[in-house]
């Protein structure tokens, strides 16, 4: 796997987390993780096409995604993600792979996105074909982290 | 008051330019969740300024755009997107965008880009 296909979305996440909520992060040890996969309670999809074929499943756990949601939605911290909450988790997705399509058009790679889906459920098993996932941990600083899964088609 | 239409696929993105647009003179005529229902609502509602997502299920905002545009060539549509690219922005102004928003965004910022088309 390059490097140059990892580190736009590493440095995209920390960057855009930190001016959309202000919270920090850190990244975690970057792993090839085996399909299928179990993910955290709040999964986000985005699907990317143009310059390489993939898609990314940026997983929160319930806590994170309450914390997250709460700022960007200027409340008091919320306990349950409504649908309004829900749709902040996805805006704040897209700004990510947003401006990770731009760190990666800096480059010559040409890249568009889809649609965030938002996914929610306990214990959510994904099984992605064909593909080569690297799992990007971000760690904020209470020690609570989200998961940025990155699906490459195999050939990329 | 100038009227604003929204046109977004997040429901938190509607939400939240309307409550930035509620601290200035700027009134929400309406919110479309997809570039179709954007194209119904600018020939029902009239509005004078658009703020046009890009990455929409249904129908993008650059078909929307298309679409404003050849129904009212004065329309006036910001395009407000998360895809920053040059070649995104090229894109949309050639296709008549009047200027271009990245997201995130501060409140000021719309504000003044409002009233910057609006030659206010």
């Amino acid at each position: 796997m390059k490097a140059e296909y990892i580190n736009p979305f590493i440095s995209a996440s920390a960057e855009m987390i930190e001016q959309v909520t202000g919270l920090k992060t850190k990244k975690g040890k970057i792993y090839r993780k085996d399909v299928p996969y179990r993910s955290e309670s709040t999964l986000v999809l985005i699907g990317i096409t143009g310059g390489f074929h993939g898609s990314v499943v940026m997983s929160f756990s319930k806590a994170i995604c309450c914390k997250i949601a709460s700022v960007m939605m200027g409340c008091s911290l919320i306990t349950e993600i409504d649908e309004i909450g829900k749709s902040a988790i996805g805006e704040l997705c897209n700004m990510i792979l947003g401006y990770t399509a731009t760190l990666f058009s800096r480059e010559n790679i040409i890249v568009d996105i889809t649609p965030p889906t938002i996914l929610t459920g306990d214990n959510i098993q994904l099984s992605i074909p064909n593909t080569v996932v690297v799992c990007i941990p971000l760690l904020f600083e209470d020690e609570s982290q989200i998961e940025i899964n990155v699906s490459f088609a195999d050939g990329n | 008051m100038k009227k604003l239409l929204i046109v977004d696929d997040a429901a938190f993105m509607r939400l939240s330019i309307r409550n930035m647009m509620n601290n200035y003179d700027i009134e929400i005529v309406g919110e479309a969740a997809n570039g179709l229902i954007g194209v119904e609502m600018y020939k029902e509602l009239h509005p004078d300024i658009v703020t046009m997502d890009i990455t929409m299920p249904e129908m993008s905002g650059i078909e929307a755009l298309k679409a404003i545009k050849a129904h009212d060539p004065q329309a006036k549509v910001i395009m407000v997107s998360a895809m920053g690219q040059e070649g995104m922005v090229k894109e949309a102004i050639i296709n008549g965008a009047t200027t271009f928003v990245v997201k995130p965004f501060k409140e000021e910022f719309l504000y003044q880009t409002i009233n910057k088309v609006l030659g206010l």
